[in-house]
């Protein structure tokens, strides 16, 4: 079902409400998008706006009331389990917040994992996995545990993890949350430097109007629904130069 | 009260974990229970036997060995005071031929006029005894038999077949109701008939007056009594089960013990983990005020009344076991077990082990868990990669290992009697269990690489990352493993034990039970060997039948020697046959011994030798009704009859010692050219008599079903070890995929199939299947071995060790086969956890 004329991201008419009747809490209503591939995405709202349902339903992680999310064409809804595991597996990448590494393993094993997991010799996932440390910067600390890392660093290799497979979206929920403003700063240029140079979608979620500004549009959102949208034409531009 | 709400809704908000550790401590307990009570009930059975059919008489006068003796021997005991009469007894087993397979009944010869003053005699329908040729029956056995008033039955014993009339019906009381109602009373004057003792007795019951001291009276009714004479108290009697009883006791003392302390340490390692959930909810009643002892005295509650409901299910689990267990020591003794005796003790050692092993196991966590920094607790990131196990638990495991190493050697060097050893072994094997137990994590982290090695490749990347986990909560899998190794390492030990045990009694049978067909009246009761005696003219008369090569014939008697009972076995042994007799390791030949024996003198049991310390070359002291007479013992042999407790003399001279009348088997071989013929004729000539026919098949048949049903006994036994070990199994990964929630979330998200979720969740299952089996298997050996070496002060002699390879590869197969399928119910849960919900577990 995917083309490569379809966009990265197409959501039509999206609902998805929690619980029924009068307790009934409507998370995302009626919401319509359409993400190229390559663009940027911030999306901004207050709590319990709806951002951080968008993306789980964006991920395939819970399914829609209504409406439909496609990835590259791919209609989330008709996927099994199974399917929208392999979807994520390929062609969508997750940066959380709280990092979420795998404590028992390295910091290239952890980048490794979901090549390993699909099947590829860990031999081949292993150097593909240092050859993105190297990139973003974290070569000499591939064998260290997420225990002796600084959350910059954790981050940087949760970074790599959601791009090792070069996946056509990545989905980042608040993946500044809880860095310094410095290393936030540095982990935010990284990720644009990085889905820059592959041509990667990009949705982030981001209370940080300083974050959103590094993307190429802005979307904001007020219960469930687009309240406002925004492109920060300086980002095109810098990505054009 | 808001801290006990807060304890109740604890274990509430977990009920699977809460019904797991109570079935821990349920099955732990449940086990112990049950096999005090069930044995217990049994030696209760005899004594209660011998007491209720000696109704009100305190004491009695009897010969060595429970045999007949002369009336006259008997001292006037008029100036002993505190006498209140004395009440003559012939008591006997016979046998009532009927249509289906005859009886067998305790005949007791009374004198009508002087009875009452022991038994009361309740006789529902007709009169009391008058005069010989009479008999009274109980209710049920006039029933069963559809007997009458005026009916005649025909009885059976060492005198030959007699009839008797019924003059009397017996309401199912007192004496009567002995053994099921197979009591019948005849005169003194027909049961001398019966047993062909014309003026003897086989003993004179004193009753007491309500003041009097039995210990004084016996002392000076002892003081009178002629060599070869004894007063002792009737349930002494009882004594004579021991023997029976105290192998199987010591495999069933282990396993009760092993079964417990399984459930100890599910009880601790569920407590740990759930102390390791809730730290962060400690933190915080700590940070708004509970104090350390708060919090600690609010744990200690939780265990004391999770303890508390294990117990009573614990008592109820028993109660099921017990019913279990007594059933299959009932037929290994061949008696019916009574209602099970729940005595004061039996509920005490329930209702008291149950709250204190589990107050026991989680104290140092407790105390621990009150003493954690609340601000590392409140903040989730900061807790340990992975946990610290402390020095202590090493070092006591250290000392436990060096504790039963000592036990070990203390059974090999020093001489203790058979109690102590009973009462030590299960101790020692405790020991050495827990010693190991607590000693894994020196080597898990070794054992979880070496594993990892071996199974990596084929468990794969999900395999590797659950190895991984095992690896970071070493406490938690040194405990779950401790107890599965345990499983393991007892059922290889315990079965090895058992298994050679019974390649043993094969062998003995094959080398002591050589004959073809064998002629009794009944089989004897295992317990104590009683059997109904049959005339013993019938030697010459089966000799006779054409095709009978040799008939030997058997007798089983009570006897004592320095205190110590044991069953003389009188045999024929005849000059020109060579003796069947499993000779223990000595010098002596077959030959030897066979000479020995026919100048007189004795073969010990290996196991009646130990105890007395005598060997071959010594002189043996038999106590017989005319006093003490030192016999030549000839030779040792292994022996399973009374558990060893035997000894061969010849039968001849045998009688003349222990004056026996009668015979209790005829052993017949057969021409093997005449076989078919001769067995027909037997077994009409056994038809004709009423009596019981047997052939070496059905015997060996007969024996097969009583340890077939010792072995079922084991095999439960074992099962629930097992069932304990995988609580402990299915606790621990419930555990780790409860912690690791949050990971399985993010692998989910990023690459996870449901599938490979679950095979992680299986491969965690698999690495602690694997790292307890490696241990297993090599103390499994270790303890087979000393199991295997304990058994030799039982039994005085060594059985050949071989370590039964395909039993052990059943238990490495089937604890795998348990765990694994243990794992199962965590792995479902875990791959079917809502991803959103785990992402934010915390």
């Amino acid at each position: 079902m995917s083309t490569s004329q379809a966009p990265a991201v197409e959501i039509v008419d999206l609902t998805k409400t929690y619980g029924h009747g009068p307790t009934a809490v409507h998370a995302v209503r009626h919401l319509n998008l359409v993400i190229p591939r390559g663009e940027f995405v911030a999306l901004m709202g207050p709590s319990g706006s709806g951002k951080s349902s968008l993306l789980h339903l964006l991920a395939g992680l819970a399914p829609p009331t209504s409406g439909e999310v496609s990835i590259e064409g791919a209609k989330l809804s008709s996927l099994d389990d199974d399917a929208l595991t392999i979807l994520r597996r390929r062609s969508i990448g997750f940066v959380f917040q709280a990092f979420q590494l795998i404590d028992v393993l390295t910091a290239v094993e952890n980048v490794a994992l979901p090549l390993v997991l699909d099947g590829v010799a860990e031999r081949d996932a292993n150097e593909r996995a240092l050859a993105l440390l190297d990139r973003v910067g974290l070569r000499e600390r591939a064998t260290h545990l997420p225990s002796e890392l600084s959350g910059g660093e954790k981050q940087r290799v949760a970074i790599a993890r959601a791009l090792i497979h070069e996946p056509v979206l990545l989905l980042a929920d608040e993946p500044t949350g809880n860095l310094d403003s410095e290393s936030g700063e540095q982990v935010l240029r990284l990720l644009r430097e990085l889905v820059r140079e592959r041509d990667h979608s990009v949705v982030m979620v981001t209370h940080d109007s300083s974050a959103a500004g590094l993307a190429d549009r802005l979307v904001k959102i007020r219960d469930g629904r687009i309240e406002e949208e925004q492109r920060f034409h300086h980002a095109s531009e810098a990505r054009e130069s | 009260m808001v801290t006990r709400n807060y304890s109740l809704r604890e274990l509430r908000r977990r009920p699977g974990r809460t019904v797991m550790t109570l079935m821990g401590i349920a099955i732990g307990i449940g086990s112990m229970v049950a096999i005090t009570a069930s044995i217990d009930t049994t030696r209760n059975v005899y004594r209660d036997m011998y007491q209720r059919l000696s109704g009100s008489a305190a004491l009695e006068i009897v010969s060595p060995g429970f045999g007949a003796f002369e009336s006259d021997r008997v001292p006037d005991l008029s100036s002993v005071p505190g006498i209140e009469g004395e009440v003559p007894l012939v008591q006997g087993r016979a046998i009532v031929p009927g249509e289906g397979p005859p009886e067998v009944v305790e005949c007791l010869g009374i004198d009508p006029a002087k009875d009452a003053l022991a038994r009361s005699l309740d006789i529902e329908r007709g009169r009391n005894l008058q005069s010989e040729g009479e008999v009274l029956i109980g209710r049920q056995f006039a029933d069963s038999r559809s007997l009458d008033l005026g009916d005649s039955l025909t009885v059976i014993a060492s005198g030959g077949a007699s009839r008797v009339e019924v003059v009397g019906i017996l309401t199912m009381t007192g004496p009567t109701a002995f053994q099921g109602g197979t009591t019948i009373f005849v005169t003194l004057a027909t049961a001398r008939s019966l047993f062909t003792n014309e003026r003897s007795l086989t003993a004179v019951q004193l009753v007491l007056s309500e003041s009097a001291v039995t210990e004084e009276v016996r002392a000076q009714v002892a003081a009178l009594l002629p060599e070869g004479l004894s007063v002792d108290v009737p349930a002494s009697r009882a004594t004579f089960s021991g023997g029976s009883l105290e192998g199987l006791e010591q495999g069933l003392g282990v396993m009760s013990m092993v079964s417990l302390v399984a459930g100890a340490f599910v009880v601790l390692n569920t407590f740990l983990m759930n102390l390791s959930e809730r730290r962060r909810r400690f933190a915080i009643l700590r940070a708004i005020g509970a104090t350390r002892g708060q919090l600690a005295k609010m744990l200690l509650r939780e265990a004391v009344l999770i303890g508390a409901v294990g117990t009573l299910l614990g008592l109820l689990c028993g109660w099921v076991l017990a019913h279990v267990v007594a059933w299959v020591t009932a037929s290994v003794l061949g008696v019916d077990i009574p209602d099970l005796a729940w005595s004061g003790w039996v509920i005490a050692i329930g209702l008291g082990t149950g709250p204190i092993l589990t107050v026991f196991a989680t104290l140092v966590p407790i105390v621990r868990a009150s003493k954690r920094d609340v601000l590392t607790d409140l903040f989730p990131g900061s807790q340990e990669q992975r946990e610290v196990v402390g020095r202590a638990p090493v070092v006591v495991g250290v000392v436990l290992l060096v504790c039963a190493l000592v036990l070990e050697c203390v059974f090999l060097t020093v001489k203790l009697d058979s109690s102590t050893i009973l009462m030590l072994i299960p101790l020692a094997t405790v020991m050495l269990l827990i010693g190991c137990v607590l000693t894994v994590p020196l080597f898990i982290g070794p054992l979880a690489r070496f594993v990892g090695r071996v199974i990596g490749p084929v468990v794969g990347p999900e395999g590797r990352l659950a190895l991984r986990q095992i690896d970071r909560y070493r406490m938690r899998t040194s405990l779950t493993v401790g107890v599965l190794f345990m499983a393991i390492t007892i059922s290889i030990g315990l079965g090895n034990s058992i298994l050679s045990n019974i390649d043993d009694l094969g062998d003995w049978f094959d080398s002591t039970i050589v004959f073809d067909v064998f002629v009794r009246g009944a089989m004897p009761d295992p317990g104590t060997m009683a059997a109904p005696a049959i005339p013993e003219e019938y030697q010459g008369e089966l000799l006779a039948i054409p095709g009978a090569k040799y008939v030997e014939a058997l007798n089983f008697t009570q006897a004592r020697s320095e205190g110590q009972s044991f069953i003389a076995l009188g045999r024929t042994v005849d000059p020109d046959i060579p003796l069947s007799l499993d000779l223990a390791e000595s010098d002596e030949t077959l030959a030897e011994v066979q000479r020995g024996l026919i100048d007189g003198g004795i073969a010990l049991g290996t196991v009646l030798a130990h105890r007395l310390g005598k060997g071959t070359g010594d002189t043996f002291l038999l106590e017989t009704p005319n006093g003490p007479k030192q016999l030549p013992i000839v030779g040792t042999f292994t022996s399973y009859t009374l558990g060893g407790m035997a000894a061969v003399i010849e039968r001849t001279n045998a009688k003349r010692l222990l004056e026996f009348e009668g015979a209790h088997v005829f052993m017949v071989r057969v021409d093997p050219e005449r076989r078919a013929e001769t067995f027909a004729a037997l077994s009409q000539f056994a038809a004709d008599r009423q009596l019981m026919f047997q052939t070496n098949a059905e015997l060996r048949g007969f024996i097969e079903q009583i340890i077939d049903g010792v072995i079922g006994m084991f095999w439960l036994l074992l099962v629930l070890v097992f069932v304990v070990s995988s609580l402990g199994t299915v606790n621990t990964l419930v555990m780790n995929v409860l912690e690791q929630t949050r990971e399985v979330g993010v692998l989910r998200t990023i690459a996870m199939k449901r599938s490979q979720v679950r095979k992680m969740v299986v491969a965690q299952a698999v690495g602690i299947v694997g790292i307890s089996i490696i241990p297993g298997i090599g103390v499994g050996v270790v303890v087979a071995y000393l199991m295997h070496l304990d058994m030799q002060p039982m039994t005085g002699y060594r059985i050949p060790f071989h370590l039964h390879i395909g039993f052990a590869s059943v238990v490495v197969v089937g604890s795998g086969a348990i765990t694994i399928l243990a794992s199962l119910l965590p792995a479902r849960r875990a791959s079917r956890m809502p991803i959103i919900e785990a992402l934010q577990y915390e």
